[in-house]
């Protein structure tokens, strides 16, 4: 794929699914905030959803299901926009800074393997509903 | 209502230059973990502003032009088709992020402080 192709109407779309996503991660910090400002549950929330509804919109890709205009709405753009790597990094150098290296590192454990993990059953139920493999040869292989 | 408006037009750019250099880099990942990067410096500069610049800037403009769910799609993508195939480039991408990412917030939780 071209790595060229990036039109004002691809830029548009991400902005808007990006719009959107960070917004539902906003009402979500909102709903969940408590006196003292907020807890990293909310983020780490966005963050699981995000992934797995990546895996979900990938999963068919490799099989011709949505097109490029849907990948950047929804992919880039919306899951982009609801997670976040920046609140996740502030919140693990502060856990470290503030004297809690298991928090910090607990935190980013179950981040990771929390993101791969849901990521991977997104595809997989991606790949069920369009009926593609998930690790089938990506070009030119004959379908089992 | 300003404040809901900057936060649309701050996540909307956020997410729009990620995807510039996420184009920008051969493969896509090498761009993510510098937006991620960059991102992370930038919001532990932002710590300490107001609630308002907080939200737009940080939890809106900072918030989108990161990602995590990129980041997990690179990880998997790099591991190859095959289950662990390339392994060692996912986990190597995995730790360059974490690494470069938390050590940019320190850095600019320091700055900011």
């Amino acid at each position: 794929m071209s790595s060229t192709g990036l039109s004002p109407r691809h830029l548009a779309l991400v902005a808007i699914g990006g719009a959107v996503g960070a917004s539902a991660r906003w009402g979500l910090l909102e709903a969940t905030a408590g006196p003292d400002g907020g807890a990293a549950g909310p983020v780490l929330l966005a963050n699981l959803v995000g992934c797995g509804l990546l895996g979900l919109l990938l999963g068919p890709t490799r099989g011709g299901g949505i097109g490029r205009s849907a990948r950047l709405l929804a992919g880039a753009g919306f899951c982009g926009g609801l997670t976040t790597f920046s609140t996740f990094a502030v919140e693990v150098a502060g856990a470290l800074r503030d004297g809690d290296p298991s928090g910090a590192i607990g935190y980013t454990a179950f981040s990771v393997a929390g993101g791969l993990a849901a990521f991977l059953l997104g595809r997989l139920i991606g790949d069920r509903i369009n009926g593609t493999p998930t690790a089938g040869p990506t070009t030119g292989g004959a379908p089992c | 209502m300003l404040t809901g408006l900057g936060f649309l037009a701050a996540s909307g750019v956020g997410a729009a230059l990620r995807l510039v250099a996420a184009e920008r880099w051969p493969g896509g990942h090498l761009g993510t973990l510098a937006v991620n990067v960059v991102g992370a410096f930038a919001l532990g500069l932002l710590v300490g502003a107001d609630a308002t610049t907080l939200t737009v800037i940080g939890t809106g403009g900072l918030g989108a032009f990161t990602t995590f769910s990129a980041f997990a799609a690179d990880a998997v993508g790099l591991a190859g088709t095959r289950i662990g195939t390339r392994r060692g480039r996912s986990v190597g991408h995995v730790v360059n992020t974490l690494v470069l990412g938390v050590g940019a917030a320190a850095l600019g939780l320091t700055i900011s402080a």
